[in-house]
Parts: structure tokens; sequence; C-alpha cells
């Protein structure tokens, strides 16, 4: 107890007032600096023995709150994601066009519906047929430029996950070095602008990828993916690697295969020095990365299979031929005068009373050897290709179906009645029962007797008509970009309306049936367009048209209210944050004051210590 | 809907003042969205900005562009259906003022034979395959589906013929000839026949011949004379495609019996031959025949008899006017696909008619030109040429161009049956053969496109009225959420002020 141990408290309280007042300044300073938390500086007792002879300076700490911190980083994935989501599901929305308005498709296909109907009261009017020619090639350019437009999203989304990407390896080789610098500063605190460097970084990272951050040793952090993707594992990062295409068309999708893969797909390199394909093993569940992925390959390839089900449901409304088989005894026979490599036989049959169905696939030659149910249009059948190109009813055709039904275990036979039939047929009472057999045969010429005709082709084969044919790949994917009005019928415009020779100029019956066959006949549209939800629909070409239009609002709709309720969830959280880890000025200005009081105080201790001892050396 | 301005990573010290600077912006945002509904009147630019309604939405849009299709095709129909009555009436007055200019008529034959009446005739016919050729955007309306060309040939072909094939004159001269045919019977056989006491006489003619005469029916009233038991109600045995009329002599008749045989011309009008008998030696008379010793000598005579009227009857007026008639009307009524007989007249004979006949499968003209109005509702509003109605009106008034005569006492004679059996066909009792048949059939087809389009704007309306109702931003509305929308905002500026202001920085 004496004057100087008074006096070397009042320095030591001046000390601690003056770190304080330090704290309050970086706080001030840093109150708009992104990832800065707040400080607060501790004072502890200072102990001489059992004597507190002073105070000092404590930990300056930083004022977080964990568990917020947590739940931020989650909202955060999350709302990059459907922030992600909502924004190209709009762009979407707005390629089909302005309700009403001149460029949208289903005005598009009103106008051509509107054209036909003109054209079947005046068949020989030659501005007539000039409109619904007009009418027709602005909505397969309509189809066209949407579908341009979902692949040039796609295309957006592929470069979006190579810049997220590379983002992704910045932020992890940011957050290595500097979690080495937490490491190395040891057993002593580590600097709290360190770790709220590196948890920017992480937040920052929690963007791109949905990251779970496990505490380790020594202040260390060690972060996963939701799914168990080591990130970083406390001393070295993983390598992510993307190889993007430039440009992404319909035929561009990913692949499990590298050989079959027409996008990029992102490499992880592991720590150990093993790489694998962390798409391949759905990696990436939240975040930009994981949004992107999704865009780029469910959900515009869905849209673009809608449009190239619709282009193909135009085309072939018009030009095929619907045939069904008749009954005979214990099976079914159909006539396939004209069948093309593509035309489906589709044959439907019961075994034990559950209904089945076989889907074959006429080919000549050039399809592959398997074609998946996906392509086909029904998940549930059963796919065949059959080679026809050496006659409707070779031999070898039945052989084949034949060997396919055995391999697969179908008790079911197929033979030739008749030229140009087939016929399939279940042995008696052996549980199949064979309930019906159909196909469309498209008809690839105009003055055949038949109302149908060749209106729409398909620009990328050769500018035949289109048949759902497989050669080379699936003549399906991309139609919607390559859906034309056949140049022959723009050559000729009486070929919408003489489908014989002896057809007269103003006979109604072939526009009649193309308005018909839009608008009326319904067609079977794949459950794969998701237009509604997984089955398959079936409407008017026209009909299905608006529906896409509408799956498409709907989807655009409910992404942007996700997104919303997910914004208002990031939003909640970070307040929640920002309330106890954010800097208040008017806390800091309170405790500026306060702290300048206790200096003050402080100061007039010395200023009495002193004068006591003026007093005392002036005795 | 950009991602959120404040994603990650974001300064926490300052997030209370950015986040009303956002909502500052949203609301900015808001206020310049309303300016766009108000400027555009439109709800939404996309369809995903309709929320639910963008089904209904989208359905409209579809279902009126098919009322929009549908009231066209009316619009479009029943504007051809206006010409096309026109031109019926038209054709029905020209028929109309032939028929008051021929009664009486006038025989004043000019330098070529021909009386004025019939020289305007001509100009009515060329007249009236004008109407039929008519034409409107280039879609000939009396042609049935062949709309892209004219349907009926110019009246000097149709006349005179093209060089190579005949016209209708050339074709009147040779018909006449021809159904009086070489005996002077015009195609009738006579017959007799005897068996056990029973003298017979008949006359028959074949059903299906395309010239000469056609036995109708045979009446008598005489004794010892019957009709054979096969003859049906009218007198006459119908049997294997032929008609006779047969009178079975097995006695005397008296003086002053007979029987008549009627008989159809080859216009279809009809001529009754008389015959009397008469006790010997006989008037020598037309009509009689004298009674003679047996059964099988009056027979003979009545043959004879029969022979003598029925030559008189094909050189008469009667015969040859409906000879010449039989000519226009089967010139008019070959078609490409229902030609005259090969060999009918000594050369080819000019096709008049050029457009749709395909009568196998479209029997109705109306059908030709089909008119969906409606789903399911197709109304027929096509017309062709060689319709029935029109066919008559242009047989008559050809014929009667046609037609020349010398300036002689006989042929006025000629001219008067020519013009009175025109005249008569003029006015058809047949409602098939007459013009207002078909114009009521267009007059029923406005009628029903009228109710269709009653329907169809009615309901055009009030898709119309939801759709604006779905679409359409209402500017009340509008107005409205701006004002609200400007209080709120200048409100939120006003108290972000005064709570800026409210620092304890101020204070220090």
């Amino acid at each position: 107890m004496s004057l100087l141990s008074a006096l070397n408290a009042a320095t030591s309280g001046l000390r601690v007032t003056q770190a304080g007042i330090d704290v309050v300044s970086q706080n001030v300073a840093n109150a708009d600096t992104a990832g800065y938390s707040r400080r607060r500086v501790a004072q502890v007792q200072q102990l001489a023995g059992e004597r507190t002879s002073g105070v000092r300076t404590g930990e300056i700490e930083r004022v977080i709150d964990l568990v917020a911190q947590r739940q931020l980083r989650l909202e955060t994935s999350g709302a990059a994601y459907t922030a992600l989501s909502a924004r190209f599901a709009a762009e979407i929305d707005r390629l089909f066009g302005q309700p009403g308005g001149a460029g949208s498709l289903d005005g598009a296909m009103n106008e051509f519906t509107a054209a036909l109907q003109t054209l079947a009261s005046d068949p020989s009017s030659f501005s007539g047929r000039s409109g619904v020619l007009d009418a027709a090639g602005a909505l397969a350019s309509r189809i066209g430029a949407v579908a341009i437009g979902i692949q040039g999203l796609r295309t957006d989304a592929e470069n979006r996950i190579a810049s997220a990407v590379s983002r992704a390896n910045e932020l992890l080789s940011g957050i290595a070095a500097i979690n080495s610098k937490v490491v190395a500063s040891g057993t002593t605190a580590p600097a709290p602008g360190l770790l709220d460097e590196r948890d920017r970084l992480i937040n920052d990272l929690s963007g791109l990828m949905d990251v779970q951050v496990v505490p380790g040793q020594g202040g260390s952090v060690t972060l996963l993916t939701s799914s168990g993707l080591m990130l970083f594992d406390g001393s070295s990062a993983v390598k992510l690697a993307f190889d993007g295409r430039g440009m992404l068309d319909a035929n561009a999708l990913y692949s499990t295969d590298p050989t079959q893969r027409g996008v990029g797909t992102i490499a992880a390199t592991t720590i150990q020095g093993a790489s694998f394909d962390a798409v391949a093993n759905g990696m990436f569940r939240s975040g930009e990365i994981a949004a992107a992925l999704r865009l780029r390959d469910e959900v515009l390839p869905q849209a673009q299979r809608q449009l190239d089900e619709l282009a193909a449901g135009l085309s072939r409304a018009i030009s095929d031929r619907q045939v069904a088989g008749t009954a005979v005894a214990n099976g079914f026979q159909i006539d396939l005068a004209g069948l093309k490599a593509g035309n489906a036989v589709t044959l439907d049959y019961t075994v034990g009373g559950a209904a089945r169905r076989i889907i074959l696939m006429p080919t000549n030659g050039g399809a592959p050897a398997t074609i998946p149910p996906a392509d086909a249009g029904d998940l549930n059948a059963t796919v065949i290709p059959v080679n026809i190109a050496g006659g409707l009813t070779a031999a070898s055709v039945f052989t084949s179906i034949n060997a396919a039904f055995a391999a697969k275990g179908i008790n079911l036979t197929a033979d030739s009645p008749a030229a140009n039939a087939w016929r399939f047929v279940a042995p008696a009472a052996s549980g199949t029962v064979v309930t019906g057999v159909s196909a469309g045969i498209t008809v690839d010429t105009f003055g055949s007797g038949a109302p149908q005709l060749p209106l729409f082709v398909d620009k990328g084969y050769g500018g035949t008509a289109f048949t759902g044919s497989f050669e080379g790949g699936s003549h399906l994917t991309g139609f919607a970009q390559r859906i034309a009005v056949n140049p022959a019928v723009l050559a000729d415009r009486a070929k919408l309306v003489v489908f014989d020779p002896g057809v007269l100029q103003g006979d109604a019956t072939r526009p009649q049936f193309i308005l018909d066959a839009i608008t009326k006949a319904d067609r079977a549209f794949s459950g794969m367009t998701g237009v509604a939800g997984g089955a398959a629909f079936a409407a008017p070409v026209a009909e299905f048209a608006r529906r896409i239009v509408e799956a498409q609002g709907a989807a655009a709709e409910s992404a942007e209210r996700l997104d919303q309720g997910q914004q208002v969830a990031l939003s909640a959280i970070q307040s929640r944050f920002a309330d106890y880890s954010g800097v208040n000025v008017d806390q800091e200005m309170a405790m500026l004051v306060q702290l300048q009081t206790a200096y003050g105080a402080n100061a007039r201790i010395m200023t009495a210590v002193r004068d006591m001892l003026d007093m005392l050396l002036r005795i | 809907m950009a991602i959120s301005p404040y994603a990650t990573p974001f300064s926490a010290g300052s997030l209370a003042a950015r986040r009303s600077g956002d909502l500052f912006v949203g609301m900015r945002r808001e206020l310049d969205e309303l300016q766009r509904r108000l400027a555009t009147g439109q709800r939404s630019e996309t369809f995903g900005g309709l929320g639910l309604e963008r089904r209904t939405s989208l359905d409209f849009r579809g279902r009126l562009a098919m009322l929009d299709g549908y009231l066209a095709t009316v619009k479009d129909a029943q504007f051809r259906i206006g010409l096309m009555t026109d031109g019926l009436s038209r054709l029905d007055a020209l028929a109309g003022t032939t028929k008051s200019e021929l009664s009486p008529p006038k025989f004043d034959p000019g330098a070529d034979g021909r009386t004025t009446v019939q020289k305007s005739v001509e100009e009515r016919l060329k007249l009236a395959i004008d109407v039929l050729n008519t034409e409107i955007n280039g879609r000939h309306i009396f042609a049935g589906r062949a709309s892209d060309r004219p349907p009926v040939l110019d009246a000097k072909t149709i006349l005179d013929g093209d060089g190579l094939r005949i016209g209708l004159r050339a074709m009147i001269p040779e018909r006449v000839t021809a159904d009086r045919a070489g005996d002077g019977l015009g195609h009738a056989t006579l017959a007799s026949a005897s068996a056990a006491g029973v003298e017979s006489l008949s006359i028959s003619t074949a059903d299906a011949a395309r010239l000469g005469l056609k036995i109708v029916g045979l009446a008598e009233n005489m004794t010892n004379v019957a009709l054979p038991g096969t003859a049906n109600a009218a007198g006459v045995t119908a049997a294997a495609g032929t008609t006779t009329a047969q009178l079975d002599f097995t006695g005397l008749p008296a003086a002053g019996e007979g029987f008549q045989i009627q008989v159809q011309l080859p216009d279809g009008t009809l001529a009754s031959l008389s015959f009397t008998a008469v006790a010997p030696p006989g008037s020598g008379q037309p009509g009689t025949f004298v009674i003679g010793a047996d059964a099988a000598a009056t027979r003979t005579n009545a043959l004879n008899a029969i022979q003598a009227s029925i030559t008189a009857l094909m050189q008469g007026d009667d015969a040859k006017t409906a000879s010449s008639i039989a000519a226009a009307r089967e010139f008019f009524g070959q078609t490409a696909a229902n030609p005259l007989p090969a060999g009918a007249y000594s050369q080819p004979v000019v096709q008049w008619y050029a457009g749709d006949d395909d009568l196998a499968s479209i029997p109705n003209g109306r059908d030709t030109a089909p008119v969906r109005v409606d789903e399911s509702t197709v109304i027929g509003t096509g017309a062709r040429a060689n319709e029935a109605p029109i066919r008559n009106v242009l047989a008559n008034l050809g014929v009667l161009a046609a037609e020349s005569f010398s300036n002689t006492g006989p042929e006025r004679l000629r001219y008067e049956a020519l013009a009175d059996k025109v005249r008569r066909n003029l006015s058809p009792a047949d409602p098939a053969e007459r013009i207002d048949s078909m114009v009521s059939d267009l007059g029923s087809a406005t009628a029903a496109m009228n109710a269709a389009k009653e329907r169809h704007q009615a309901t055009g309306a009030v898709v119309r009225d939801m759709l604006t109702r779905n679409e359409e931003a209402s500017p009340e509305e509008v107005a409205a959420s701006i004002l609200a929308l400007q209080t709120r905002l200048q409100a939120s500026y006003q108290t972000t002020s005064i709570l800026a202001r409210l620092s304890i920085v101020n204070y220090l």
C-alpha cells in the first residue's frame, strides 16, 4: 500500500483505457468492413501475489455467435441456390414472350391455327395459303428461337460454373494460407483479424457450395461439403478443375461416361492426389455451383425436351398417318405399309392383368444397339430397336424381334401374316394377352391420297420429314432448333390443298385436317417433358404449347417465391448475426465516453499522487 | 431478381443502414413496375407474373384466336353468300324477263333467222355466264371446289363450238334428226302377232334409250279388244327395259270406239295419240282406223293408223322443239365425269363446264365449300354452275339463242311451240330445278352462320372480359397503389433521415 502502487494502478488504468480506445477506434473504423466482427477488450485485474496491483488488458476478443454463424452459412448457400434458380427460371419464362404479345409462343401457335381456319374456309386462296406458310414459318422459328435461348442459358450456366469453380479454388487456397498462419500462432490466442478473414472467406465459399466447418486443433478448421467431400483438411485444400465447353447445344449433355459427356464437369483432386468426378458423385447440394449444375443438366434440358416434343408433335401431327392393329386369334396384327425408321410401333399387352408396353423402334441400321426408354418417350416401356433396312417383313426382322422378346422374357411371338403386316401373338392361356398395337407412319410425300403431308422438315438431317428416327442418335434432341417449313411446300403452295392428283384447288379436306390435327387430335407427349408431373400427357399440339408456357411460367413463379422465402430467411439470420457481431457506432461512442471518463479519472489519480508526492517532498 | 445485394460476405456493422437502402431501392423498383403497368396496361410482362391466372389466360387466348378465326370465316363466307345470292337472283331475273318477253311470242326473225327476243336472250346467256364466272379474291364462287378457274365457257364457244368440237347450235338439228330415227317412228317399234284367236298389236320403246319417244300409257274403250294381263295401271307392260303398249283384238270393235296412246317426247313433255274406230270404208282422217272384216284386219288397220300418227307426230313442231330442248339439256347435262356417249353426235361436243363435278362424293353443291363455324358445325356455302336449277336456265336460254327460223308460216308455229316450251320450262314445278331452292339453301346457311356469329361474339366478349381481368392492370388500382407507395416512401425517407441524424456522434 503506497502512493507508488496507486500510481502504478492508475498507470495501468491509463494503459487499459488506451487499449480500449484503440479497440473502439478499430470498431468504428471497420464498421463498414465486410467480415469484420465487433471486438471487445476485456479488463483483467492485475494480481501481485494475493493483492490486486492494478488492471491489465485482457484478450481482445471477437464478439461472435457461432450458432448464428453456422446458420448464416447454411442460409447463404441456400439463398445463392434459390437466387440463381429463380433468375434463370425468370429468363426461361421471358423467352416464351409476353402474354398476348406478338413474339409469344402461344401467340405464334394461335396465329398458325387462325391461318389454317382461314385457309380451310377458302382453300384455293393464294393469300390464305401464304398466310398458313408464313404463320407456320413464324411458329417454327419461334420454337427455334426459344430453344436457342434455352441453350444460351445453358451456356451461361456452364460459364457460371467455371467462374464459381475458379473462385472456389481461390477461396480455398486463401483459407489454407490464413489457416496456416492461425495454426502458426501456436498456443497464443490467434489474432482476431486472421479469424475474421478466414470466416469471411468461408462465408464467401458458402455462397458457392454447402460448406460445413469443423473446428480442429490449435484454431485450425476442416471444411467439408454436406455430402462429405473434404474441401480442406486443415493443411491443404482440394483442387477443383472444370473443363467447361464454350457453347452448349441440345446434344451436349452431361454423362458420367467421359466419352459421352458434352459439357464440363468438376474434377476434384484430393489432398492425397486422387481425382474424381465431383458432379457424378453428387458432391454439390447447395450454393451457386449446385444451382448452376441443376439448371444445366436438369431444368434447361427439360425445357429443351419440351420444345423438342412440341416441334416433333407439331411436325408429326400433320405428317403421320395413325394406324391401329386389328385383333386376330390370340393377338393383334397391324398393316405398316410405309413405315419409316423412327416410327415407333407401340405394342400393349398385359401379363396377369398388369399392363406392359413394348416400343418397337424401326431403324435403318444406324441407330444405337440400345435405345434408352427416356429417349423413346416412355420410361416404363421396353424399347426394342428393329432393323428394317432389309425390308419391312424380312425374316431377319422377326428373328431379331423374337430374339429380343426371348431375351427379355416376354412371352410373345412376332411374324408377318401378309405383305407389310406385323402380327404379335401370345400363347393361349399363358397369362400374356396382347391388348393393342398402334403406330404413327410418317407420310413424306404430298400427293399420296392421304391428307397428311410433311409440312415441317428437319433442317439438320437433309431437310427430310421428321420421323423420330434414331439413325446416328436421337433426332428428337435439338429438333426444336432445326424445325422448318418444308421448302417443297414453299415452292408449291398448292401442296397445302392438293393431296391427290385429282383433288381440286378448293378442296378443304387437307387444310381442315391440318387444323384438326393441331387443335383437336390428342397426341401423347412423353412424361419426360414434365408438363403433367412425370406422367405422359395427351393433348392436342396447340394445347401442349400452352401447357409448356404455363409450366415454365409456374416454374418461374415458384422459383421466385422460393427465393423470396430464402432471402427472408437469409436476411433474418443476417440481422441476428449483425445484432450480435456488428459494430454499433452508438454503442462504441458510449463506450468511448466511458473510456474517456475512465481515462480522466485515472489521470486525476496520477495528478493527486503527484501532488501528494510534491507535498511530501516539500516537507 | 438479382442475387441479394447483401449476400456473402457482408459487413455486419452497416447491415441495418444498407438494408434500409435496399428497401428504398426495392420500393423504387416497385414504383417503376407500377409505372410500367400504368403505361402498358398489362399486369405482367411474362406468364410467370400472371400467377394462377396464367392457365386461363393462355387457354382464353387460344379460345379467342379460334373464335376470331370462326368470325373471320363467317364474315368471309357471308360476303361470298351475299354475292352468290345476288348472282342467283340475277339468273332468276334473266329467266323471268325472258318468260315475260315470250308471252305472247313475237315472231320477227331477222336476216340471220332469229327473232329480237332470241337476240336479247343470247345477250342474257352471256350475262348469266358472267354471273356464273363471278370471282372474288381469285375464288370462283360457282365452281365448287375447283374454285381456281372459271367454271363456264364463254357463250360463243357454247353456241358455236371451238372448231374441234361442235357447240349447241350444231347439236340441235342433229338431235332432231336422230330423235326422228330412220323410219320416222321416233325409235318406237311396232309389231303384230296372232295366236289362238287373239290378234294383237304392240308398240314398244326401250326405257334407257337416249333418243326418241317413250311409251307412257295406253287406254282403250273398245269392245272385243283388251289389254294384256301384264298391263299395269297405265295400261302398258314394262319388262326387260322395254315398255310395251299392247292391244289384243278378239273380235271387232264398234264404230266410234277407240284407244289413246300416250307418249313422252324427248324433252319429257307428253303427247297423246287418239285413235277412233270407224266403219268401212272410213274417212281417211288421221287418228281413225277402219273396222276390218275380222280381228286381224282391224288390228292391221289400227297398226297402220298408229304408224301414220307417230310419223306425223315426229315431224310436228312439238317433237322438233322437244328435240331441240333435249339437245340443250344434253349439252348442259354433260360433264367431264359424265360425258355424252361416244358417237352421240357426229363430232365431239364442247365441254361447257370446267368446275367441280364430283357428284359421286359430293352430291350437294352446297357441300363443295364447307365452312366450319364452330367446333362441330359445318355449313355448306358452295355452289356449282352445273346444278339442276342453273342448268335449266342455261339450257332454255341456250336453246332459244341457238335456234333459227325462216320467215315462213310453219316456222312461226315452231317458234311458238319452242317459246311455249321454254316459257314453261323456266317455271319448273320440281323444287330441285328451281333457283329459289338454291337461294333458300344459302339463306338458311346465312341464318345458321348468323346464329354461330352471335354465339361467338357473345362468348368472345365474355372471354375478352375475363382476359382483361386476368391480364390487365386497372389504372385506378395502379394509381391508388402508386399513391400509397409514394406516401410510404416519403415517410420512410423522412424517418430514415431523422434516425440518421439521431446518432450519439452528434451529441459528443
